[in-house]
């Protein structure tokens, strides 16, 4: 008994309890915002991709300008997307077939084009492209792969 | 406990340990209402709708998609200010901080229904949303129109926890998906830091950074090193809670973890303003830096 009131006593120990409490609560809710548990590069491994836009001729674009978005924020939507389609198939997203990237590339651009500035692209620009590139880690060296176009559309 | 009481007295609780001044409260509620107010992201009109299949939070139970069309938005972020005003003054916090609130929350949890977690509000949101309910907790011992000082330490010392857990849950995040591992995996982190460059690259078409490749060798050729600078990262982050153990502490934890942000900023071109604006707040606290070191303040 003098123990627990010993515990409860010392300030420290009740405020680190509240931490662990808050912490708890944050692990268990998970991605619900506001709430988070900040999983950020929490899961490493040997694989790592982005995504990107160019025009017709492979020029790079910057995803910024024209979309008022983020690469990786878009990334994160094609995976979304790919996750979709291959989960129920009960298949990785790495084992992903190109025209599955493809379908889920296309939506991507889709959500894309609602947030086209059309100014923000060069004058030239007929159409976009949308690539997916992935890097691997191998015996202690990056591997970048060819970038695979995911969906094309004309302007 | 007041400011003023006699320091050979053993605090009872964190709260007393702190003795946070009034003027040292006002400050923080005044930078914490910049904060706030700038980390709502007030161009609603570029959010696409809600994913029905990737809702989050509150987004659950009702449909958001209506803080699109806040058309024009001026109004809506004068009536914010004006609330965290009264919430600076610590005039009528528990109504003041509503329209801040559902803006911080609603917009934020649209942003993040879309089918990509961003993870540069929440913090903000929480303590927000914590300081919110510490409030309402003493509208019923008179704290409705002018809460005292008391309730106003309680608010700040809400607002660490909340801090201190992100952190705290975040390594314990990383430990738990590895299996334990997170250290010794460190060595492919730079494929993180290769994709974070290049991401950054696509979205300016800002040049990748000469250094990148520097790092990236370095992680490659050196991974003790990596482990052991990558480790210290993740040893601040898992003993994030040492800064509620005294204004010391919270001031050289809120140092640490805003090193450790710009370390990563630089390497990987991520951007923590937020988290180190809410670190500088709370934890280092410059303005009260002459009572943090003083000998009257018991640490």
């Amino acid at each position: 008994m003098d123990f627990w009131k010993g515990i409860i006593r010392n300030w420290r120990i009740v405020t680190l309890l509240q931490v662990i409490a808050a912490t708890a609560l944050l692990a268990g809710v998970g991605e619900q915002y506001p709430f988070s548990n900040f999983p950020m590069y929490s899961h490493l491994d040997d694989h790592s991709d982005v995504l990107f836009v160019t025009d017709l001729d492979d020029r790079v674009l910057p995803m910024e300008e024209l979309f008022a978005t983020s690469s990786s924020t878009q990334k994160k939507v094609f995976m979304t997307e790919l996750k979709a389609i291959c989960n129920p198939k009960k298949r990785d997203t790495r084992k992903a077939l190109p025209e599955e990237k493809t379908e889920a590339g296309g939506k991507v651009m889709a959500r894309l084009l609602t947030k086209l500035d059309r100014y923000a692209a060069p004058k030239a620009t007929t159409g976009l492209r949308l690539y997916y590139k992935e890097f691997t880690f191998e015996k202690g060296s990056i591997h970048t792969g060819n970038p695979q176009k995911v969906a094309e559309v004309k302007l | 406990m007041s400011a003023g009481t006699n320091t050979s007295e053993r605090p009872a609780s964190a709260v007393e340990a702190f003795r946070l001044a009034n003027w040292e409260m006002f400050i923080m509620r005044l930078g914490f209402a910049v904060l706030v107010f700038i980390a709502i992201k007030w161009e609603v009109a570029s959010l696409g709708k809600a994913d029905p299949k990737k809702l989050t939070g509150i987004a659950h139970l009702m449909n958001l998609d209506f803080l699109r069309m806040l058309k024009p938005v001026w109004p809506w972020q004068v009536l914010t200010g004006a609330g965290l005003a009264a919430y600076v003054m610590g005039v009528l916090p528990v109504l003041g901080l509503v329209p801040a609130l559902l803006f911080s929350i609603g917009i934020g949890t649209l942003a993040n229904s879309q089918g990509a977690a961003n993870h540069s509000t929440q913090l903000v949101s929480m303590i927000l949303l914590g300081q919110f309910m510490t409030y309402a907790a003493f509208i019923w011992r008179g704290g409705l129109f002018k809460p005292g000082e008391g309730a106003q330490r309680w608010v700040i010392h809400v607002s660490m926890v909340i801090f201190a857990a992100a952190y705290v849950v975040s390594a314990w995040m990383k430990l738990d998906n590895s299996d334990m591992k997170w250290i010794q995996r460190v060595p492919s982190l730079a494929l993180e830091l290769q994709k974070s460059n290049w991401s950054e690259y696509y979205d300016t078409l800002r040049p990748v950074p000469e250094s990148l490749n520097r790092v990236v060798d370095m992680m490659s050729e050196h991974p003790g090193i990596a482990r052991l600078i990558f480790g210290s990262g993740l040893f601040i982050e898992l003993f994030a809670f040492v800064a509620l153990f005294g204004r010391r502490c919270a001031f050289f934890t809120g140092l640490a973890i805003i090193v450790l942000h710009m370390s990563i900023s630089q390497l990987m071109q991520l951007d923590f303003g937020y988290h180190m604006a809410a670190a500088m707040l709370f934890l280092v606290n410059l303005p009260g830096i002459g009572r943090t070191f003083s000998r009257r303040v018991l640490d």
